[in-house]
C-alpha cells in the first residue's frame, strides 16, 4: 500500500465515474451540471455495471483483458452514451439552473450527514489497511480469479475448475478487480480493499442523490445511517467478496424501479436494468434478485398493465446480456451454477422447505445481524399501506416476500447446505444482506410516502413536505459547516496527535518494505546491510559477491517485509562498520547501516 | 363524519408510526456509530500491526502448509515457474481436504501448478526429505512433513 497505489485507484474510479457519466448521458442526460453532481453516485455504479457487462462479453469472445482493453472498453461505452444522447437530442448542460442555491440542511440533517461522513472516513482507513488472511472466500477464489485475469489477461477453464468455487460463477466482479490491480500497479491484495470503499461511497451517494429532494432529510439520513451500522454489514463491508457489491447494485436498481413506478421516467428503468445486469454478472444470486425486483414491479403495476411491456423488455434484455457467459461455461464443459439437486430436483426434498423458510425468515429479523433495521423496514411497508400509498407498499412488500422465497429456495434446493446460519456452511446471511440493503434504499421512500401519501404517489422533485416542521428547525446552507466539522474532526484529531476520536494520533501509516529498516542509533551496535533482494537467486548472487570481497560473515535472511536482506550482523564499533563498508564499496556494493535488532 | 374520523385516525397512526421509526433509527444509528468506528479501527490496527507473513499467508486448521515454507517458495521460484504437488503416505485431514492445494494456487500466482513429473519445483505433503529421493534438493522444510524442493539439474 503506497500513496501511488491510492492515487492510481482514485484515477481508476474517476474513470469508472466517467464511463457511468457517458452511460447516464445516453439514458437520461442532464440539463444542469448540478443535476449530474446529485446523480454522481448513480453514474458511478452505472459505470461499474456497464463496464463489467461489456468486458465480460469480451472475455467470452476470447479478447485478452489487458489494461488497454479495459480502458478502451470504458471509452467505447462513454462514446456510445454520448452518441445516444446526441441522437436523443440532449442539449448541452448549463452549470446550474437560474436562481439555484446550494441545498440547505437542517441542523438535524447536518448531524446525520456528518455521522455518515465519519462512517465513511473510518471505513476508508479500515479498507486501506485490511488484509485477506481472514477472508476465506477472498483468497480461496475471488482473488485468484482476479489475479489470474491480471497476470494472463484471460480466464482459463482449467484454472477455474481448480478453484474451490463453481467454475461457472460469473466473472464480472473479477473484471473490475483486475482493472483495480492495473491501477494499483500490482496485484496488491491489501490495497484492493480500498476499491470496496469506492463501492460503498458510490452506494451512499446514489441513495442520497436519488432521494434528496424526494424524501425529507429528517427521514433520509437517519434511516440510511441505521442500515449502514447494522452489525452484519459492518462485518462484511471491508471484505473483498462479491456479496456487498452485489447488494449495492440490486439496492440502487430496486430504488430506481420504485421511482419508475411512481414517476414513470424511462431512464429510471433503463438504469435499473443496467445495474441488474451488473448484479447478475457479479454473483449468481444476482439472477435471483433481478427476478425479485422485476416480479415485484409487475405486482405493483398490476392495475396499470400497459406498464408491463417495458418491464418485460427489461427482463428480456437481462437474459440477453447474461446468456453469453452461460454459453461460454457450458461449451467449456464447466459445472453449472444451478442447484445440486437440479432445477426440479428440489421437489424430491420437500422436507427441507419448512426448515429453509424458517431459516430465511429468522435470519432476516435476527437482531444480532441487523439490529432494528429490518423491523423498521417492515413497519415502513405497513405504514405506507395504512396511509394508502399502495404502489410503493405493494412493491416493497412483494420484493420482501419474493426475496424471502428466494432465500428459502436456495437453502431448500442446494441440498448440500446444512440448515444453519453459520456463514462458513450456508450463505443465507450473505443472501439476506442484499435484501437488507434493498430495504435500506426503499425504507426512506416508504416512510416519506406514509407521511405524505398524496405527494408520494406523484412526488415533486423539490419542496417536499417537512415532517414536524418546527421540530427540525430551519434549513440553511450554513449548516454545511456542521458537516465540514464532521469531515475534519476525525483526520484533524489524528493529525493533531489525539487518539481519542477513534483514529490513532499521528500521520497515516503506509505499510511498506521500509518498515523493516531500523535506523542506527549512536553508540548502539549496527549491522552493515549489503543489499536487499526480491528472490533467493538474486540474494545468493549478492552474497557470493560479498564473500568474494572478503566479507566472510555476510549472511542472507528474510527481512520480515517480504524481501531478503544480505548483511553482516553484530558490528560493535563505528570503526568496524566503516571498514566493512569500505570493503563492500570496493566490490561495487552499496552498504548501509541499520540498527542491530538484538540491541 | 365517520369517514373523516377514520381518515384522521389513519393519518395520525401513520404519522406517529413514521416518527417512531425515525426516532428508533436516530437512537440506534447514532448509538451504534461509535462502536462501528471502533470495529473498523480495530480491523485496521490489527492488520497494520501484523507482520508481512501474518498479513500474507492465512493460517487455518483447514489449510495445510506452513507460511514459512510457502514464503521460501515464493522467494525461490521465478514468476513463470511451474510446480507440482505430491503427497506422502499419511496425510492429515487438513492435507487431504484439498485446501492446501488451493492455498498454494492462490498465494503463489502467477506461478502455475502442473501435473508434469518433470516440473522443476515440487511441494510435498506428509513427506520427509527421503520421500522425494536424491533427485530433489529440499529448500525448505516445515518440520511437520511439508516440504518445498527443487529438482537437481
Amino acid at each position: 500500500m503506497t500513496v501511488r497505489a491510492i492515487v492510481g485507484l482514485v484515477v481508476y474510479n474517476l474513470f469508472l465515474l466517467g464511463v457511468g457519466a457517458g452511460v447516464l448521458w445516453g439514458v437520461r442526460g442532464w440539463r444542469w451540471w448540478t443535476d449530474f453532481v446529485r446523480l454522481a453516485g448513480v453514474a458511478y455504479l452505472l459505470g461499474v455495471a456497464s463496464l463489467m457487462t461489456l468486458v465480460t462479453l469480451e472475455l467470452v469472445l476470447g479478447i485478452p483483458i489487458s489494461s488497454l482493453t479495459i480502458f478502451s472498453s470504458g471509452l467505447a461505452l462513454t462514446a456510445v452514451g454520448l452518441a445516444v444522447g446526441r441522437l436523443r437530442a440532449h442539449s448541452l448542460p448549463g452549470l446550474r439552473p437560474p436562481g439555484w442555491r446550494a441545498p440547505g440542511l437542517t441542523l438535524f440533517g447536518a448531524l446525520f450527514v456528518a455521522a455518515i461522513v465519519v462512517y465513511l472516513e473510518a471505513l476508508f482507513r479500515a479498507d486501506r489497511l485490511s488484509g485477506i488472511t481472514r477472508e476465506w472466500d477472498s483468497w480461496a477464489f475471488w482473488m485468484p480469479k482476479a489475479q489470474s485475469l491480471y497476470y494472463s489477461d484471460r480466464l482459463e477453464p482449467d484454472f477455474l475448475a481448480a478453484l474451490p468455487q463453481l467454475p461457472s460463477y460469473p466473472p464480472g466482479l473479477a473484471v473490475i478487480q483486475t482493472g483495480a490491480f492495473h491501477a494499483l500497479g500490482s496485484a496488491d491484495l491489501i490495497s484492493l480493499h480500498v476499491q470496496y470503499w469506492f463501492f460503498a461511497a458510490g452506494f451512499v451517494a446514489a441513495v442520497i442523490g436519488l432521494l434528496a429532494g424526494r424524501v425529507h432529510q429528517a427521514i433520509l439520513f437517519p434511516l440510511l445511517l441505521v442500515f449502514l451500522v447494522s452489525q452484519s454489514l459492518v462485518e462484511r463491508i471491508t471484505t473483498v467478496y462479491a456479496d456487498v457489491p452485489l447488494g449495492y447494485s440490486v439496492a440502487i436498481a430496486a430504488l430506481l424501479v420504485v421511482l419508475w413506478i411512481q414517476e414513470e421516467k424511462p431512464w429510471q428503468l433503463a438504469a435499473a436494468t443496467i445495474l441488474l445486469a451488473g448484479a447478475m454478472l457479479t454473483k449468481r444470486e444476482g439472477l435471483l434478485f433481478a427476478v425479485c425486483v422485476l416480479l415485484a414491479a409487475f405486482v405493483a403495476t398490476y392495475t396499470e398493465r400497459r406498464r408491463w411491456r417495458p418491464l418485460f423488455i427489461a427482463g428480456v434484455a437481462l437474459v440477453a446480456i447474461t446468456v453469453p457467459w452461460r454459453i461460454w461455461f457450458t461449451t467449456h464443459g464447466l459445472e453449472s451454477d444451478g442447484p445440486d439437486s437440479g432445477y426440479l430436483g428440489a421437489f424430491s426434498h420437500l422436507d427441507r422447505v419448512w426448515p429453509a423458510l424458517r431459516l430465511a425468515a429468522t435470519t432476516l429479523v435476527e437482531g444480532d445481524l441487523w439490529r432494528v433495521a429490518p423491523y423498521v423496514a417492515i413497519a415502513a411497508i405497513a405504514l405506507a399501506a395504512i396511509a394508502g400509498a399502495w404502489k410503493v407498499s405493494v412493491y416493497a412488500g412483494s420484493f420482501l416476500v419474493l426475496a424471502l422465497a428466494g432465500g428459502t429456495w436456495v437453502v431448500w434446493a442446494y441440498t448440500a447446505l446444512p440448515i444453519t446460519r453459520d456463514e462458513a456452511q450456508n450463505p443465507i446471511v450473505r443472501i439476506t444482506g442484499t435484501t437488507v440493503l434493498v430495504l435500506a434504499a426503499l425504507t426512506p421512500v416508504l416512510l416519506h410516502a406514509a407521511w405524505s401519501k398524496r405527494r408520494a404517489e406523484n412526488p415533486p422533485v423539490r419542496g417536499v413536505a417537512m415532517p414536524i416542521r418546527d421540530a427540525f428547525l430551519w434549513k440553511s446552507p450554513w449548516l454545511w459547516a456542521v458537516v465540514a466539522i464532521g469531515v475534519l474532526s476525525h483526520p484533524g484529531a489524528m493529525l493533531a496527535g489525539y487518539s481519542g476520536s477513534g483514529l490513532p494520533g499521528g500521520a497515516p501509516r503506509f505499510l511498506a518494505a521500509s518498515d523493516c529498516v531500523a535506523e542506527p542509533l549512536s553508540e548502539a551496535r549496527v549491522r552493515v546491510v549489503l543489499g536487499y533482494a526480491d528472490s533467493f537467486p538474486e540474494a545468493n548472487d549478492l552474497h557470493r559477491r560479498a564473500l568474494a570481497a572478503g566479507l566472510e560473515d555476510a549472511e542472507v535472511a528474510k527481512d520480515g517485509c517480504g524481501r531478503l536482506r544480505v548483511f553482516v550482523d553484530d558490528v560493535q564499533s563505528a570503526a568496524a562498520s566503516n571498514a566493512l563498508s569500505d570493503k563492500a564499496r570496493a566490490a561495487s556494493l552499496e552498504p548501509t547501516l541499520e540498527l542491530d535488532p538484538d540491541e | 363524519m365517520v369517514r373523516r374520523v377514520t381518515r384522521r385516525v389513519r393519518v395520525g397512526v401513520t404519522r406517529v408510526g413514521v416518527v417512531a421509526c425515525v426516532g428508533v433509527a436516530c437512537l440506534v444509528g447514532a448509538g451504534r456509530l461509535d462502536d462501528t468506528v471502533a470495529v473498523f479501527d480495530f480491523r485496521a490496527d490489527a492488520n497494520a500491526a501484523a507482520s508481512f507473513r501474518e498479513r500474507t499467508y492465512p493460517e487455518s486448521p483447514w489449510v495445510a502448509g506452513s507460511p514459512a515454507v510457502i514464503d521460501d517458495a515464493r522467494l525461490w521460484m521465478p514468476e513463470d515457474a511451474e510446480y507440482r504437488v505430491v503427497e506422502g503416505r499419511e496425510l492429515t485431514i487438513a492435507q487431504s481436504s484439498g485446501y492446501g492445494r488451493h492455498f498454494l494456487l492462490t498465494l503463489l500466482l502467477p506461478r502455475t501448478r502442473t501435473e508434469s513429473e518433470s516440473a522443476p519445483w515440487v511441494f510435498c505433503y506428509a513427506c520427509t526429505p527421503r520421500t522425494l529421493g536424491s533427485e530433489y534438493e529440499v529448500l525448505s522444510d516445515s518440520g511437520v512433513g511439508f516440504l518445498f524442493a527443487r529438482r537437481r539439474s
